[in-house]
């Protein structure tokens, strides 16, 4: 009898432990980029995952079931919003039967609540003009200064699921928001030079990067949003390249590489693929080393041109 | 001059109203007339070209809807798909399809519970029951233009879709691991033949899926169903495996791969029918696939078995559109292979839900 009561109690202790998150809140959040806003607000009260990958195209990521099992998990899911996950992220809250992350639940954030969003379509929408977004591009988080904004949201989140750790992640985020505003001004002194610069970008990603660079996306390489661009599309984008002296066509690592190479060789323009998100690129592991890695590509793009 | 006047008051009197109600826009809380929580709404249709040789009687399953022998061209069919949260506490789901141009049914309408304890997934309604890989697929979501055969021969023409509770539970397992175990009418009509209430389906699942690495993932499931059959004066029962390798790489726009297999058995009494299949697909460029696959099935009580291979290569330029070329080689109990060519159009408008993985 008393090895049973053992038994018992063994199961009990391992299985409370396995219950047990092993630090504070357990995050999900969908993009690498929130994951790391996350990780610099709640430092060492959160444990954060991020779904995708920085190299993959956030619009098609794959439901894996493993994404389910952690969704199942967390106290918290974060995600872009703005339809960016429309094609796995339901799948995943669905599958996950976490009631804490439902849609309408206290762990379900939508990180673009406070974001003053671009593009957003007016008049009437059908997937003949391609993959619109319905509520706007979605891909606010490539101008650093959405990025304070996110960041104050997501705080406001973790204070109000984790009262006691307040204090932690006021201080996480004032911190983050100082160490940001520092560096954007630094950053936009360095874009100087690439002000007006015109460029072709292969997909819509590009235009909050463009509004805070206040360089110039002239035309795109795709012929509507989502959709490749035909011969004849390439044709044009080339000529426009050459009426309006374009310095580079810019893409990111998941984007389909033969038509910017066409283009490239054709006008002699540089082929720049511009890092789009926390884990793009080797030495991105950061939100701030994200923008430095941008910055970076794009001086060099001006510098390069003008010797 | 009179004339003139009267037209002006006319156009007058007609025009007013309309400017004074655009100015005073109508309330729905006064007219109870909103489409603000209407759901979500899209249309799958697939229309078909099928040429080649073969009779009809030849086919395993007769008058199938899916299998359909007619030649030409056609709408094979078409799916209503409405989707909506009801409240805090309830989902439905509602697909409603149309083979060909006459006759609308209810394909599957389910509502699920969304305050379930955690882990714990219910739905009810009528339901695609989870066996195996390729049953819970809708029409428009087939690898290829028709089910494999075993699932036509022992499920029947619009495979096993039941009036059923379904308890569904993630495992605390390191992998990804759920089970369901569902209470159904029991009414379908291949296998349960009851006329009885008290006679239920009963079914049960137990999926299993591994990251191999962060581009490939094998899926592994075993299903089982079983319910009394009246007419034969005992419980019928199927058993089935089966075994997905998925590959996806993480940035490059093709190179997509599935491979996937399942194996089927059933027995009413002590008729068996068995069978199952093996396709292949992959993503050779951004927009085009090709696939392949046989598949095999013995059905109740038959002397031989059917055999079919399939080729196939596929245009998707959107996720909303896919134009899909199909050869199918069939043989019938050993009789000479018949030879047919499949055209199908796949088109989706509106608001799809994404696919499950």
């Amino acid at each position: 009898m008393k090895r049973i009561h053992c038994l018992v109690l063994s199961v009990g202790m391992v299985a409370l432990a396995a219950a047990q998150p092993a630090f504070g809140l357990r995050v999900v959040t969908t993009t690498p980029d929130l994951a790391a806003i996350t990780r610099a607000v709640g430092g060492s009260q959160v444990t954060v995952s991020s779904i995708a990958l920085g190299v993959q195209d956030l619009h098609k990521i794959e439901a894996k079931p493993s994404f389910i099992r952690d969704v199942s998990k967390a106290d918290l899911v974060i995600f872009n919003g703005l339809e960016l996950e429309i094609g796995w992220l339901p799948l995943l809250i669905e599958g996950a039967r976490n009631p804490k992350v439902r849609p309408g639940s206290k762990g379900s954030l939508d990180a673009s609540t406070d974001v003053k969003v671009i593009e957003k379509p007016t008049g009437a929408l059908d997937r003949s003009q391609g993959d619109v977004h319905p509520d706007g591009n979605p891909h606010y988080l490539l101008d650093p200064r959405n990025g304070v904004i996110v960041a104050r949201t997501i705080a406001q989140k973790l204070s109000e699921l984790d009262g006691a750790n307040r204090a932690e992640y006021e201080r996480g985020l004032a911190e983050f928001t100082r160490d940001m505003n520092a560096r954007i001004a630094r950053w936009e002194t360095r874009l100087a030079v690439v002000q007006d610069m015109p460029v072709v970008a292969y997909h819509k990603t590009w235009e909050y990067l463009s509004a805070w660079a206040k360089f110039r996306i002239i035309d795109y390489v795709e012929e509507k949003p989502g959709i490749p661009g035909s011969p004849r599309h390439i044709a044009s984008v080339i000529k426009r390249i050459g009426d309006e002296d374009a310095l580079a066509v810019i893409g990111a690592i998941y984007d389909p590489r033969k038509e910017r190479e066409t283009i490239a060789r054709r006008t002699s323009i540089a082929d720049v693929t511009l890092p789009s998100s926390v884990g793009a690129e080797k030495g991105v592991d950061t939100y701030p080393a994200l923008f430095e890695a941008i910055v970076s590509r794009l001086t060099q793009v001006s510098e390069g041109a003008r010797r | 001059m009179r004339v003139y006047t009267c037209l002006v008051v006319a156009i007058g009197l007609i025009i007013g109203p309309v400017l004074r109600a655009r100015a005073h826009e109508a309330s729905s809380t006064a007219t109870g007339i909103a489409n603000r929580f209407n759901p979500a709404i899209s249309l799958n249709s697939l229309i078909l070209v099928r040429a080649g040789a073969g009779e009809a009687e030849d086919a395993p399953v007769e008058d199938s809807e899916h299998a359909s022998p007619t030649r030409g061209l056609m709408v094979q069919e078409s799916e209503l798909q409405l989707t909506a949260f009801a409240d805090p506490y309830l989902k439905a789901d509602f697909i409603y399809s149309q083979h060909g141009i006459e006759g609308i049914e209810l394909e599957e309408g389910t509502v699920s519970a969304q305050t379930m304890p955690a882990g714990f997934g219910l739905r009810l309604g009528r339901i695609k029951t989870e066996f195996g890989k390729h049953n819970p697929l809708h029409s428009h979501a087939f690898p290829f233009v028709e089910p494999p055969m075993i699932l036509d021969s022992v499920f029947g023409e619009e495979g096993l879709s039941e009036i059923a509770v379904e308890l569904s539970l993630l495992l605390p397992a390191p992998w990804y691991s759920e089970v369901l175990a569902g209470v159904a009418s029991g009414d379908n009509e291949v296998l349960f033949h009851s006329e009885r209430a008290r006679d239920l389906g009963y079914a049960g699942r137990w999926r299993n899926v591994f990251d191999l690495r962060p581009t490939t993932t094998l899926d592994i499931g075993l299903s089982g169903v079983a319910g009394r059959n009246e007419e034969a004066g005992a419980t019928s029962r199927v058993v089935g495996a089966d075994l997905t390798l998925k590959h996806k790489p993480l940035s490059a726009v093709h190179g997509k791969a599935v491979l996937q297999g399942e194996y089927v058995r059933a027995n009413v009494a002590d008729v068996v029918a068995t069978g199952g299949y093996g396709a292949a697909q992959y993503q050779i460029t951004r927009r085009w696939w090709v696939q392949g696959g046989f598949d095999w099935a013995t059905p109740f009580g038959a002397d031989g078995s059917s055999q079919r291979i399939r080729a196939a290569v596929a245009l998707v330029p959107t996720e909303f559109s896919v134009l899909k070329a199909q050869y199918s080689g069939n043989r019938h109990y050993g009789e000479d292979t018949e030879h047919e060519l499949l055209l199908q159009l796949n088109t989706t408008i509106g608001a799809h839900p994404a696919h499950a993985y």
